[in-house]
């Protein structure tokens, strides 16, 4: 059954694939500061809808940053700054 | 000597006098503690992003300390104690992870 669906699901998109342009990390260039768990803006953009932490392969951050990342994240829930989870909202 | 972060949230009921009553008390117990205060950032009532003892909003004090030993144990365990501290967290600075450059 599995193997069926498979069979049947399209390619995704025509023609070659194009490689995708890489994301910059933005600690690495010193444009944000990773240790400030009080920049709720800034750590948004790290967390999903629901509130789960998005992985590398979203944020584009170094292994580095990504480890420091989740911990900063961390101690900014403890604080209620950020939600542990968020109810998704469906339009 | 390290430099911590002591960040508190207070119940958000409290009228001035009674915010001024556990200010008073904190700060009494920082000095009692050998600690220094080197900033203190009061963001009064704040919407938490999830409910902490059945309120919605909480009273947000930072304070930025200087203080050696462990203050977890010694500055907030008798903190928590207290009726209006909803939560207490210490957070040490790490200034080898910072990443913004000046």
């Amino acid at each position: 059954m599995t193997q069926s669906s498979n069979a049947e699901r399209k390619p995704r998109g025509k023609g070659p694939k194009r490689p995708r342009k890489p994301k910059v990390d933005p600690f690495s260039i010193g444009e944000l500061e990773i240790t400030d768990y009080k920049d709720v803006k800034m750590l948004r953009r790290f967390i999903s809808d629901t509130g789960k932490i998005l992985p590398r392969r979203r944020t584009g951050l170094s292994a580095k940053h990504q480890r420091r990342i989740s911990q900063t994240i961390k101690i900014a829930r403890q604080l209620a700054l950020l939600p542990y989870t968020e109810k998704l909202v469906r339009k | 000597m390290n430099q911590y972060d002591l960040n508190l949230i207070l119940n958000p009921n409290l009228s001035a006098e009674q915010v001024q009553i556990e200010k008073d008390y904190i700060e009494n117990t920082l000095r009692g503690n050998g600690a220094e205060i080197t900033h203190l950032d009061e963001l009064g009532n704040r919407r938490l992003a999830y409910p902490v003892n059945k309120d919605r909003e909480g009273y947000y004090l930072m304070y930025t300390i200087r203080a050696g030993g462990n203050p977890e144990q010694t500055i907030a365990a008798p903190l928590r104690l207290r009726d209006n501290v909803r939560r207490i967290l210490v957070v040490k600075d790490r200034p080898e992870w910072k990443t913004k450059k000046a």
